[in-house]
Order: C-alpha cells, then structure tokens, then sequence
C-alpha cells in the first residue's frame, strides 16, 4: 500500500528496551509508534505475511542477540578462497527492496530486525578466532553501510576488526554515499565490496539502491581515501541485451573508478536456492527476474549453464583487458 | 472483498446504512448484509471471543484459497477504553478526548491466553493507534476510574490493580495491569507517541481465527470507545451507544473504502490471457504435467519481459510444418521456444 515515512512503528523487545543502543536509534524516529514487544519472532515470524508490501511501509524490529549469530558461508556465496568462511546476521533484512533478493524467499517478512546487543556477536567472533582465522561477512542479509546513520554497526564492526588481527571482513553494499568515508574508522582487513550493478537493471530490479554512477563514486572515493574495496559483478542479471547493457557497465566502472587499485573482483550470476526461489516468486508474481524460467540443478536453480558461461566470461574477459593484473574471483558450483 | 465483523447490530448500523448494505440471506447462523455489487458484506457475531471466531469460520470458510489473497477483513465494533498513557510532551491540543476516538489497533492480547498479535499496519490515514486486550467478560470493576480518568500514574494504578486483586480477588484487573504496565512505563518514561489501551471481548479471538485464512496485511480493526453507552453492570444505554456510533460509522468509512478499492484491483485477474495461452500451447505439444508446468513459467516470464509469446510460438511451430504429431516432438519444439524467450 503506500510508503510515506519510514518506520511507522518499531517494535521492541522488553528484554532490550532500556538498551543504550535501542535508546540511540529510537532518537532517529520520534514520530514512529513503539510496540513492545515479547521475542521479535511474534512480529517477525506470523504467518502469511507479504514482503513486497511490508516494504512499502517497513518497519522496525529491535531485539536481543539470538542464541547463535554467526554461521559458516552458504554454498552459493563466494569465499574468496578464505578457509574459515563465515557470515554474521547482526540484522536481518534491508532497507533496500531488491526484487531479486534471497531474503524475500528466506525471512517470513519483509520488516527489519536489528539485534542491538552486538557485543554478544562480537563475542561468538571471539570465539571462533580463539580456533582460527576468521573471514567474515557481516552484511550478507542486509546492507549495513545502508544503515550506518541508524545503528553505526559499520564503524562498530571496523572498530572490533582493528582489534583482532585474524580477523578480516567484508561489507557487501549498494550503497552511494561518499559522506562516510570521513567518519568510519580505517582498517586494511574490513573490504567494503560494492554489488556493480548496469544502471537499466538498477532502475528496474534494485529499488531504493545508488545509482550506478554513485556506487562508483562511492567506491572510487573510498579507495582514494585508503579503505579497501572490492568490486562485485555479482549477481550478474539476465535481460534482453545484456551484452550491451553490462558492456556499458564496464565502460562507465573504468571512467570512475581506479580499477588497479581495486583489491579484487568478483562475477557470478544469478543463483538462489530451490526453496528460496518457491518463496521469492510467491512474493514477487509480477517481476520478469523472479519468474525467469530457471534450471533447477541440486537445490539450486540458475541460468542454464550455456547462459550462465556466456555471461561470466564474457565479463570477465572484458574485466581482463581493462585490468590484465586483476584478481578475478569467478564463482564456482561446490562439488559434491 | 471486504469482510466486516461487527459484534451487535447497533454498532453495526451506521456502517450499514452509509455502504447501502442489504439483508443477505446464508446458510450461517449469522445476520449478514452486502452491497449491491457484492464487494462489502458485514456480519453480525453475537459478543465474545467463541462466537466471534465461529463468525470467521463461517465467512472465510466460503472462499476458494486463491481468493483469499483478495480478502480484507475488518473488524469494527465498540470498545472501553482501558487505559492511556502520556508521555512528558504530550499535549492534548486536539480537543478530542481519548474516550470519543475511533481506534485503528495494532496490537491485540488475549487476556485469558496471554497470546499477542500484531496485524500490519498498511493503510494510512491518520486515525489514532491503539492496543486492545480481549477479555472474556464485561469490563467490570470501577469504570470511571478506567475509563474517564485514564491512569495517567501507571505505577500508582498498578499499585492499585495489585491491591484489587488482592482484597477483591480481581483477578481480571490484575491480569489486565500485568499486561499493560511495561508498555505504559515505557511510554511515560520518553518522549515518544502516547499509548492508549482499549478493552474489548471479541477482537484477538477474531485475529486468532483469522489467521488461519488470511495474513497479518489482511486484518484490521477499527475500535470506538464507548464508555458513555455502557454501564458498570455492561448494559447499554442504546440512545448514546448509537450516537456515537454513528461519528465511528462516519470516521471508518474513508478507511473501508480505501479498502475496497485497494482489494478491486487485487481482484482483477490480469492473468486470464496467460492462462489461455498456456492451455493452447499445452495442447499442441501434447504436454505432460511437467511440460505444463515449465510452459506456464516461460509464458510468466515471457508475459513480465514483454515478449509476444503467441508470435513466437507461432514462428517455433511454422519450422516444424505448423504441426506437432506427439510428446516427443511437443518436447524438441518447448526447447526451442525456451531458447527463444530465456536468451540461451
Ligand atoms: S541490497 Fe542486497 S540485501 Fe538489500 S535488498 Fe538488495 S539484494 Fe537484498
């Protein structure tokens, strides 16, 4: 229905009311309405619930940390080749309203949770670097620098980073401010990894996220003042075209960004699990991405395979002759 | 479509006659009345949790699966206004006392189960939020105290509550302030929206039945205080019960019809054309079930990414003579029609 201001209600839980971070982001939203609340699950997990309209009108979760929060990498994400590959979800859900998002096909709701006590994340961490390195992903099921004005997990997580020298981040975002670069704290192992996206798919799959243009502006920023950046062409989207349309893209990535001092670079194309996509397309009946007819293929569905290595390495052989010496991460299906 | 369940007749009536709501004639134990076109139909429940919830049974059960995702289901009807809460700021400018408001809620609790719903708040036009409690009896106690007054002292009235129950064996008002006391706490403590909490005997048995046919999205109810109709012993003065009322049938209406319009154009169904075209390629290739399937997603998509699947189609059948002979053939040509339409 209609989306006006954001948040109109934010349900916290009891447990986390008086939480000094609770305090802080409920300082941004005076106008919205608090409903406290027993677990988020009353809110978060009823039944029947439609994603793509609670986006329109999203609103605030504020809970306590789970009992667990941090969990090994999922199959289809790429690892970069770290060993000890790990994802955190210190919130769940997004700001942004991709059409194409897993998390649609993977949460029962479209509203947003941000678990306050991340001290208690940061302690799972610990644990686990206590044993071995740790790579980690901290915005898999969000896009925190989206949100680094509401909760400053960014500079939270950047903090704790510089502290534990086995341990090394990535922040995956859409996001297009260069306003942050000023204010978050740098460290050589957080990698602020950008989803490169050609501007005709932004517009009409990616609602709510920088435009093309931005993203590089943000990402060409950040590396002019030191941080370390990654480029993602990843989720590679099929349209009518696409050749053209992410040649474009590539073109458009050279006159902006500094692509040799780009840290590395990641393609794939699109790829969600077979539940996931069940859901996704209950979800979303009416988006051309989602409805694409897929090639299911051991829990997974993707473009058929013929497609699927058309598209990547056309894109990385133009990535290879614009940046000879790059380090290219091309997503590989796991073997059984 | 929308459902409107409605307790008693007089709260009912105002609603009735502004929509031009007419007696409908069902197999249910329930009154019912629907408009011309088919699209509002209002059913009175009878007081109480139970009968409430076998309302909803009987209306949603009425529907095919595939057409619930057009219902909207609205439960309007009047309510004690229990407690409010200010917070430090709050300033009553707008000469509306909290006792003559129409209340869109957002979060209903069982009293007699404890369990807490929250139906999504997706339509917007300005009425007051509250919570409800259902209960299983008439509000009781002293009801100038809950109901004029507000309890603005949250921890004095849960003083008070605790001594209640304890000298009186009120075990309804002692529930009642355990279940509202954070929240009010909460609210007074910070500069943030005022709470106001009503009483009611239907509104979670409904959610509790509803849920099982529609989504959180799907539900709404729309509350009047009617303190000044009621009397301590729960008997209606129908005179002022229906004055009132009928301000309530006046504020909810812009809230029905932005409903209604909303679910007529859910209630198109754009895909009759994709359907069509479906069963006719089905046919030509002589589809299996699993071949109907892909046909229907590719037709989907074509549809979405603005293909002229028809013409394709067509130009697919035209390289095998314009003809199809069996299953194995109607395979061969559903692969070239994929290539087409997927890129491949
Ligand atoms: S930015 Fe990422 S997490 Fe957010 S909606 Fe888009 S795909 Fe999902």
């Amino acid at each position: 229905m209609e989306g006006q201001q954001k948040f109109r209600h934010i349900y916290i839980e009891k447990r986390v009311m008086d939480h000094p971070r609770t305090r802080e982001i409920l300082a941004h939203f005076p106008e919205s309405r608090v409903i406290l609340i027993d677990h988020y699950k009353a809110v978060f997990n009823r039944r029947g619930q439609s994603a793509a309209l609670q986006h329109q009108s999203q609103n605030l979760i504020l809970a306590a940390a789970k009992d667990t929060n941090v969990y090994p990498g999922a199959p289809v994400c790429q690892d970069f080749g770290n060993a000890h590959f790990y994802y955190t979800s210190c919130t769940m859900n997004c700001l942004y309203d991709c059409e194409y998002c897993y998390l649609k096909g993977m949460y029962p709701s479209g509203n947003l949770v941000i678990f306050v006590e991340l001290e208690k994340i940061f302690a799972e961490v610990e644990a686990l670097l206590s044993q071995f390195p740790v790579y980690l992903c901290i915005s898999y099921d969000t896009d925190l620098l989206a949100m680094e004005d509401i909760a400053h997990y960014c500079t939270a997580w950047s903090e704790f980073a510089a502290q534990h020298e086995n341990l090394t981040i990535e922040i995956r975002t859409k996001c297009g401010r260069t306003d942050l670069w000023d204010h978050l704290p740098r460290c050589e192992r957080v990698i602020f990894a950008y989803t490169i996206s050609p501007e005709p798919v932004i517009l009409a799959y990616e609602h709510g996220t920088a435009k093309l243009d931005n993203r590089l502006e943000a990402a060409a920023e950040g590396i002019a003042h030191g941080f370390p950046v990654r480029l993602c062409f990843d989720p590679m989207i099929y349209v009518p075209g696409w050749e053209e349309i992410y040649h474009d893209m590539l073109v458009q990535t050279v006159k902006i960004v500094p692509l040799s001092r780009v840290r590395d670079f990641s393609v794939g194309s699109f790829r969600i699990s077979e539940s996931y996509l069940k859901n996704l397309r209950r979800q979303e009946p009416d988006s051309a991405v989602v409805q694409y007819p897929f090639t299911l293929d051991r829990g997974y569905y993707h473009y058929s395979q013929s497609l699927t290595e058309r598209m990547e390495r056309t894109l990385v052989e133009e990535l290879g002759r614009m940046v000879p010496e790059a380090a290219v991460f091309r997503w590989e299906e796991p073997n059984e | 479509m929308i459902e409107i369940i409605t307790a008693l007749h007089p709260e009912a009536e105002g609603v009735i006659r502004r929509l031009s709501l007419k007696t409908e004639k069902t197999a249910f134990p329930f009154h019912s009345f629907r408009s011309e076109d088919g699209s509002i139909r209002l059913t009175i429940s009878g007081t109480g949790k139970a009968v409430a919830a076998a309302a909803v049974g009987c209306i949603l059960g009425r529907y095919e699966r595939e057409e619930l995702s057009t219902v909207q289901l609205v439960n309007y009807g009047s309510c004690a206004l229990y407690q409010s809460s200010s917070t430090r700021n709050e300033s009553e400018s707008t000469g509306q006392t909290k006792n003559e408001e129409l209340y869109l809620v957002n979060k209903l609790t069982d009293l007699d189960s404890g369990a807490t719903y929250y139906p999504d708040l997706l339509v917007r036009l300005n009425l007051p939020e509250a919570e409800i409690i259902t209960g299983s009896r008439v509000l009781g106690e002293n009801p100038e105290k809950n109901t004029k007054q507000g309890l603005d002292e949250d921890s004095d009235d849960r003083r008070q509550m605790a001594n209640l129950a304890a000298s009186d064996g009120s075990r309804q008002m002692a529930s009642l302030a355990a279940v509202t006391g954070r929240q009010s706490e909460f609210v007074s403590n910070r500069e943030i929206l005022p709470s106001v909490t009503l009483y009611d005997m239907e509104a979670a048995g409904i959610y509790e039945a509803a849920r099982l046919f529609l989504g959180p999205h799907q539900l709404h109810f729309l509350k009047g205080v009617t303190d000044q109709g009621i009397d301590a012993n729960g008997r209606i003065d129908v005179a002022a019960f229906r004055d009132r009322m009928e301000t309530y049938a006046d504020m909810a209406l812009p809230y029905i019809q932005r409903l209604a319009d909303t679910s007529r154009q859910q209630g198109r169904f754009p895909h009759e054309q994709e359907a069509a075209l479906e069963e006719k390629i089905s046919t030509a290739l002589h589809a299996s079930v699993t071949m109907q399937l892909q046909i229907r997603q590719l037709v989907r998509y074509a549809a979405l990414a603005g293909f002229d699947v028809e013409k394709i189609f067509e130009q697919c059948m035209a390289t095998h003579d314009g003809s199809c002979r069996d299953r194995r053939e109607g395979k061969l040509l559903l692969e070239q029609l994929r290539i087409v339409i997927a890129g491949d």
